[in-house]
This record gives C-alpha cells, sequence and structure tokens, in this order.
C-alpha cells in the first residue's frame, strides 16, 4: 500500500517536474549552442575579412607609393644616368659608382621614410644598376643566374611586360636579415620604359597585423602562408611555433591545417577541421590577392565552445539536483498520507475482526485526520449500537421464554377444557340414554294402561322409579351446568393469555420499528441487522395473526357454551315440568287405578313430555360435540402459536449470537 | 450478508385508512401512546407536552392537524419522536427540534427501493407539510415534510429556539 502510493506519488512528481525541464532545457540548449556557434562563426569570418582588408590597403598603399616614386623625375633620372653610366665604354664601374654616389642620400631617405629595406633600380635588360643594401649587388642579373627564378625576377617581368606596379611574394635573397617582397614598378622616360624601381618590404609590418589576436581568445590565431611547390609555406610566425614563419610547409592533400591549403588555393570558406597541431579548431580562410596568400583566422574548438560544453554539464548537475529534491518530496508526501491510512486500516480490520474496543489516535486536522477522527465516531457508534443490540436481544429472549411459558399453561388450559367436554358428552350420553329409556318405559306403561288396568299397580311403581330416574336427570342437569360455568371461565382465561399475546405482539413489533429505526441510522452497517428487524416484525405479526385465530375461536366456544347453558336452562325446566307432571301422574294414580281406561290420554301427554325432553338432550350433545370440535381448532391454534414462539425464540438466538461476534 | 445498497427508509402510518410516510433517519423512536400534559390556548392538534428522556417534547396530533378528526386508541396508534431542523421565522441558527407525533397503524418500515418517486411534489398553500407522493408497491403513500409541519411563529412557540440548542443526549 505504501510503496504504491509512495512509488505512483514519486513517478507522477517526476513526470511533472522533469518533461518540461527536459524540454525547456533541451530547446534552450540548442538555441544557446547556435548561437553561440553563429557568433564564433560571425567573429572569425569578420576578424578574417578585417585583416584580409586591412593588409590589402597596405598593400595597395605600398603599390601606389611605388608607382608615385618610379613616377619621379629624380628617379626617372637616376636611372637614365646609370643607364648611361653601365653602357659608357671606359670604366663603366667608376662611372656607376659615381653616378650611384649621386643619388644614394635621396634613395635612401626615401627608404627610409617609407620603410623600405631595400631599393633597387634595374634597368630593362634586367641589370641591377642601383643597390641600396649589400644582399644584392649592382651589376647582378635578373635573367641569368640565381635570381633568375626568384620572385624579384617574376616581379620585374610582370613590371616590365604589363607596365604597372605589383608586389612579388616574399623570398630570402642571399645573406638577408629576412625575406623579403618586392613592389615593382615600371619608370618611363619620355614615355620608353627604360627600367624598374624595386623596393623591398619586410614581413614585420604585415606580422604585426597578423599577430594581432584581440577578440581570439586563448587559442586563437592568424595563419597566413603561400603556395610554394607542392606545399603550402606559412609566412607568419604562429602562436604555437614561434619560429614557423618561412619555414613550416603544409603538404597539399594531407588532411591537417586542410584550412589554409585551402585559402592559399584561393577558396573563402568557414568549417570545424584540424590545424597543423592535429588540433580540433573552428576556422575562417579567405585569400589576400595582392600577396598571393592563404589567410586562416582559427580558434581551438575546445575554447570556442567551452561555454557550449559548460551549459551542459551546468544543465545535467541541475537535473539531478531536481530529481533528488522531487524524489525527497514525493517520500515525504506519500509518508504524510499513508501513515494515517495505515492506522485507519488497522482499525478497520480490527473493526472486521469484531473487535470495537479499537480506538485511534487523531494528531492532525487535515483530510487524514477527518478520516480518522470520522472512524473513531463511526466504531464508537457501532460500540453504541451493538450494545443496545446485546441489550434488546437479551430482553427480547426473556420475552419469548415468558411467551413459551403462556403458551403451555394455555395448553394446559386446553387439555383441562378436553376433559371437562368429555365429562359433559358422557353426562349428557347418558341423559339421552335415560330419556330414551323413559320413552321407552312411558310407551310401555301407556301401552300397559292401555291395555290393562290391573297393571296400574305396576305401573305406580314404575313411576316411583321414574321419579328417582328424574332427580338423577336433575342432579346430572346441575352438575353439566358447573361444567359449562368452568369451561367458560377457563375460556376468559384464554382470552386474558390472548391479550397477553397481544401486547407482547405489539410490543415486538414496536422493538422492530426502532431496531429498523437505528439500523438505518447505522447506515451501511445496519444493513444486516435491517434484515433482522424485519424478521422480527413479520414474527411479530404472525403472533397477532395467531392471537387473532385464538381469540376467534375462543369467541365460537364461549358463543357454544352460552348456547348450551341456554339448552340446559330449558331442559332443567323441562325436567321439573316432568317432574311436576309426574307428582301429578302419581297423585291421580289412584283414581287412575279406579279409572285406568280414562287414563290413557294423560299417559300420551307424559309421553310427549318426554319426547320433548329426549329432544333437548340431543340438542345439548349437537352442541357438546360442536364445544369439542372448538377446543380441538383451538389446541391446533395453540399449536401453531407454539411453533411460532419456537421461531421466535430461534431468531432472537441467531440474533444474539450474531451480535455476540463483537466485543464491546 | 450485506444485501444491495438502500437509498431511503420510510416509516409508514396512517391517518383515516389513507397511507402516509415519514423518512426513518429523522425518526429517533417509536414509543407507545402516552398521555401528554396539555397547554392551554393552542390549536387542538397540539395534545401537550410530554417527557421524552429527560427533555419536554411537543405532542401532535397527526390526524386532527390533518383535519381527519381524533385517532382511535388503538395498540397500533403510538408516537413517533422526530428530530428535525425547522425552517424558523427569524434567521437564527437552526438548531434541531424534536416533536411527538401521534399517528395509527404505526406497524412497519418500508424500503425506497420499492419506492418510485416520479410523482411531482405538491405544493399547497393550506398544507404546505405534503412533500412528494411515493408508489411502494401496488399503492400510494404521502411523504409528510416535517420542516413545514408547523405554522413557524408556533413552532417557534413550542420550541423557543435557544443559543444552546436542545441537548444531544444521543451516544
Amino acid at each position: 500500500m505504501r510503496r504504491s502510493i509512495a512509488g505512483r506519488l514519486l513517478f507522477w512528481f517526476l513526470v511533472i517536474a522533469l518533461i518540461p525541464c527536459a524540454i525547456l532545457t533541451a530547446i534552450t540548449a540548442r538555441i544557446a549552442a547556435s548561437s553561440l556557434e553563429k557568433s564564433v562563426r560571425d567573429t572569425l569570418v569578420q576578424t578574417a575579412a578585417g585583416k584580409a582588408g586591412e593588409l590589402e590597403a597596405y598593400a595597395g598603399e605600398r603599390v601606389r607609393d611605388g608607382a608615385a616614386l618610379a613616377r619621379g623625375p629624380t628617379v626617372v633620372q637616376a636611372v637614365r644616368d646609370l643607364a648611361r653610366a653601365a653602357e659608357s665604354e671606359d670604366d663603366p664601374r667608376g662611372r656607376l659608382n659615381a653616378a650611384a654616389a649621386a643619388v644614394t642620400p635621396y634613395l635612401t631617405y626615401v627608404a627610409q621614410a617609407f620603410g623600405y629595406e631595400q631599393l633597387l633600380l634595374i634597368d630593362k635588360t634586367g641589370q641591377v644598376l642601383f643597390s641600396l643594401a649589400e644582399t644584392i649587388p649592382p651589376g647582378t642579373s635578373l635573367t641569368a643566374g640565381g635570381l633568375a627564378s626568384s620572385e624579384l625576377a617574376t616581379g620585374f617581368d610582370r613590371a616590365k611586360t604589363l607596365l604597372q606596379s605589383d608586389l612579388s611574394g616574399f623570398q630570402q635573397y642571399g645573406a638577408a636579415r629576412q625575406p623579403l617582397a618586392f613592389v615593382t614598378c615600371p619608370v618611363f622616360d619620355e614615355g620608353r620604359l627604360t627600367g624598374v624601381l624595386a623596393l623591398g618590404l619586410g614581413p614585420q609590418r604585415i606580422w604585426q597585423v597578423l599577430s594581432d589576436f584581440s577578440g581570439l581568445g586563448e587559442t586563437g590565431e592568424v595563419v597566413a602562408g603561400q603556395f610554394a611547390g607542392d606545399s603550402v609555406l606559412v609566412t607568419t610566425p604562429l602562436r604555437h611555433m614561434d619560429d614557423a614563419a618561412f619555414r613550416l610547409r603544409i603538404p597539399l592533400g594531407i588532411d591537417q591545417s586542410v584550412a589554409i591549403q585551402q585559402a592559399a588555393s584561393g577558396t573563402r570558406g568557414f568549417g570545424t577541421l584540424r590545424d597543423y597541431r592535429s588540433h580540433e579548431v573552428v576556422a575562417a580562410w579567405c585569400y589576400l590577392p595582392s600577396f598571393r596568400w592563404g589567410l586562416v583566422v582559427k580558434q581551438d574548438a575546445a575554447e570556442a565552445y567551452g561555454l557550449v560544453r559548460f551549459q551542459r554539464s551546468a544543465i545535467i548537475a541541475l537535473s539531478l539536483a531536481t530529481i533528488i529534491g522531487v524524489t525527497l518530496a514525493a517520500l515525504v508526501v506519500a509518508r504524510t498520507i499513508s501513515g494515517p491510512i495505515r492506522t485507519a486500516m488497522a482499525v478497520a480490520r480490527q473493526v472486521a475482526g469484531g473487535d470495537l474496543r479499537a480506538s485511534v489516535d487523531v494528531t492532525s486536522d487535515d483530510e487524514t485526520g477527518a478520516l480518522l477522527s470520522a472512524i473513531q465516531t463511526m466504531t464508537s457508534d457501532l460500540r453504541g449500537l451493538i450494545g443496545r443490540i446485546q441489550h434488546s436481544s437479551v430482553a427480547l429472549m426473556s420475552t419469548a421464554t415468558a411467551i413459551q411459558a403462556t403458551a403451555s399453561e394455555q395448553q394446559q388450559v386446553m387439555a383441562d377444557y378436553g376433559a371437562s367436554t368429555s365429562q359433559a358428552v358422557a353426562a349428557v350420553k347418558q341423559i339421552s340414554v335415560t330419556s330414551q329409556e323413559l320413552v321407552r318405559t312411558m310407551t310401555e306403561v301407556n301401552d300397559m294402561a292401555g291395555r290393562t288396568g290391573k297393571m296400574a299397580a305396576d305401573g305406580r311403581s314404575d313411576l316411583a322409579g321414574m321419579d328417582g330416574t328424574m332427580r338423577t336427570l336433575a342432579e346430572s342437569t346441575s352438575s353439566f351446568g358447573a361444567k359449562l360455568a368452568t369451561i367458560s371461565e377457563r375460556a376468559a382465561n384464554i382470552n386474558l393469555a390472548v391479550t397477553t399475546i397481544t401486547k407482547v405482539a405489539d410490543q415486538t413489533n414496536l422493538l422492530s420499528i426502532n431496531a429498523a429505526i437505528e439500523a438505518e441510522k447505522a447506515g451501511e452497517y445496519g444493513l444486516g441487522f435491517l434484515v433482522v428487524a424485519r424478521e422480527i416484525r413479520r414474527l411479530a405479526d404472525q403472533t397477532a395473526v395467531a392471537s387473532l385465530d385464538i381469540e376467534r375461536m375462543v369467541k365460537e366456544m364461549q358463543y357454544a357454551v352460552s348456547a348450551g347453558v341456554m339448552e340446559m336452562d330449558k331442559f332443567a325446566e323441562q325436567v321439573r315440568a316432568g317432574v311436576h307432571e309426574i307428582g301429578a301422574v302419581s297423585g291421580k294414580l289412584s283414581g287412575i287405578i279406579e279409572a285406568v281406561q280414562g287414563i290413557s290420554g294423560r299417559f300420551g301427554q307424559v309421553t310427549e313430555g318426554m319426547r320433548a325432553q329426549s329432544q333437548g338432550a340431543e340438542q345439548i350433545r349437537e352442541a357438546m360435540v360442536r364445544l369439542a370440535d372448538g377446543a380441538g381448532r383451538t389446541a391446533g391454534a395453540l399449536d401453531d402459536f407454539n411453533s411460532a414462539t419456537v421461531h421466535l425464540r430461534e431468531a432472537v438466538g441467531d440474533l444474539k449470537e450474531e451480535v455476540s461476534r463483537f466485543t464491546i | 450478508m450485506v444485501p444491495r445498497q438502500t437509498r431511503m427508509q420510510l416509516l409508514t402510518f396512517s391517518i383515516a385508512g389513507e397511507p402516509y410516510a415519514i423518512e426513518a433517519r429523522l425518526v429517533i423512536e417509536v414509543l407507545p401512546l402516552v398521555p401528554a400534559r396539555p397547554i392551554p390556548q393552542v390549536p387542538d392538534y397540539v395534545l401537550g407536552i410530554f417527557t421524552y428522556r429527560g427533555d419536554l417534547v411537543p405532542l401532535i396530533d397527526l390526524g386532527r392537524l390533518i383535519g381527519a378528526g381524533p385517532p382511535t386508541q388503538r395498540l397500533s396508534t403510538r408516537v413517533i419522536v422526530v428530530e428535525f431542523h425547522p425552517l424558523r421565522s427569524a434567521a437564527i441558527t437552526a438548531a434541531a427540534v424534536r416533536l411527538g407525533l401521534v399517528a395509527e397503524n404505526v406497524i412497519s418500515i418500508r424500503g425506497a427501493e420499492e419506492a418510485d418517486a416520479s410523482l411531482p411534489h405538491l405544493q399547497l398553500v393550506t398544507a404546505p407539510y405534503l412533500g412528494q407522493v411515493l408508489r411502494i408497491g401496488g399503492g400510494t403513500v404521502q411523504l409528510i415534510d416535517l420542516a413545514r409541519l408547523l405554522p413557524p411563529d408556533l413552532l417557534d412557540g413550542l420550541c423557543p429556539p435557544t443559543p444552546a440548542g436542545p441537548a444531544e443526549g444521543r451516544s
């Protein structure tokens, strides 16, 4: 449970926290990286373009200076004088030196003023007429000898043939301190080419421009190179290799320093590649047409993209910190939620096991606190309810026992009643037999009186016997009346018992309604008890119906007894009338004996009375049979009632057993 | 053991032979008919007050209130003790009040899942306490709205709204 809640919380916390964070970070990193790349590229390309522009401007300036100088009258005159001196027949060297000495001060001044390392005046055949420095002595020919294939010779040819100023490549000339590049300018005298002015430039000024690494960080540098056969000759001192200038050669076609190879071959570009040290660098390159150099501005990729790497590691660190923080927060939240739930679960298990003594400590006032307090309230309510039910079931049990005792008593009463009825039936039967016997006797008497008066004396004794019989009959009648009174009394007792049962049924019904109301208030926990309450109510209804049946049967019985009593009264009156008749008969018997013949009619009246008596006895017997019938039905109803009471007891027993499952 | 979910239990009874009902959750207890001490100068359906669990509770005859005459004295004629929150005439904290209601044939509780509440709520000015008519089994039963049973000023008089409210004696 706890692991499940914690796991889910952790999962969703991480999902909610990390997905937007990751997306945002990826977008930001991508934007930052591309913007940084763009800025690096812009810096390198602009630096390359700036330096190229600066060097081109420098070269153009130098070339224009040279052109202007070559057109100056001093130079034109000097070339004319020197050429003439060189062509003279006698002592050309001495005349040449003299002419040179004449122009040396001016040209020395010019060279120093413009910063030239060397200044040559060459005639149109390629012979050096004048040299400011000793490295190329006057008289040296450019068309033959060691200088024939030099950069200076190429520049001379270009100036002579194209008739315009040009800048040659750098080259080491003899014992000079440094390589020189020459600005070669044609010298015209009156429209004809008379010679070439060659001005030697040192590389310091260019190196100064190229050694400015501002904006290129710790590892950035500028590399310049020119073609030299099947390799590219680096023409600048390098940041990482001080003596590289005019010494380091990069063969064409290797995968190192592709940038300088491409730049020297005249292309312009940008890219990430490997330099002469085999380091990965970011480079921008272009071509310097004036110098015929390739120019590469580069920076180590590690430094250029350092910020991107820093940003990446910062993002990873931040993500790790977020994951740890989110995990801790999820665990804390899961603990605060799952703790009270576990407590509630333990209490619920205890209650489910039937132990209602469980109690909960409510410490917080949030939702879980409310849950615990609700469980606390529920448990205590349930405890009270079960307690009341147990109490009620005990009371119900004693009530059911009382009902059963009453029913037993009633059965006893019914048994007594049955016995009384049997006695009454026997008595009536005796009466009936006696009556019939009487009728027969009377008939015989009548017959005898009718046939012979002699038998009147016998008839008199018969009358005495009849008188005794009549007395017995009167006694039986009064005994029977007393028995009927007993039956009536028992019936009243039954009524009393029925009233008690009705009251019990009423109380049971009331109890079941209140139990159902309590069950309703107990909510879901009362549903089971609701069913029990409904069963109790049904039992109460059955009990009420049974008592109604009993009441009805007892009423029928009482009615039958009343009818019997009435019949008995009538019969007793008839018996009294019979006795009276017998008295009259007995009193008149003497007269009868005297006048037997006239007696016959009176005997007829007696016989008639006796027949009426017999009929009355028959009616009583029928009433008694009905009474016995009623008693039988009452016994049956009592059996039903008894079994209903047993049901009630069983139901109450089940209820008690159900409730005893709970410990309060 | 638990049957399906029941929504509402109804305590049913009769007035002049017609079936009526009250929601069982508003009923505290059903008692046998008890004698009440009469109160002078009140409508005839206020039978008086009686003591219930130490409190004095007004006893109302639903038969006379609805206009059907006094109830017959039978065992099933009983007192329904109810507790509810009345609609007070003044804006006072509506504390719960208790009433004893006398009705006939108070013998059963019916589950509301048997009931069909599709019939409309009655809106009678002369008898505002008549609520929904529910269909239970084959017949219909009239639900009594306890909150509108008595006129508000009569209820205020019988159960004066005190700040403390009636004591909660139930556990």
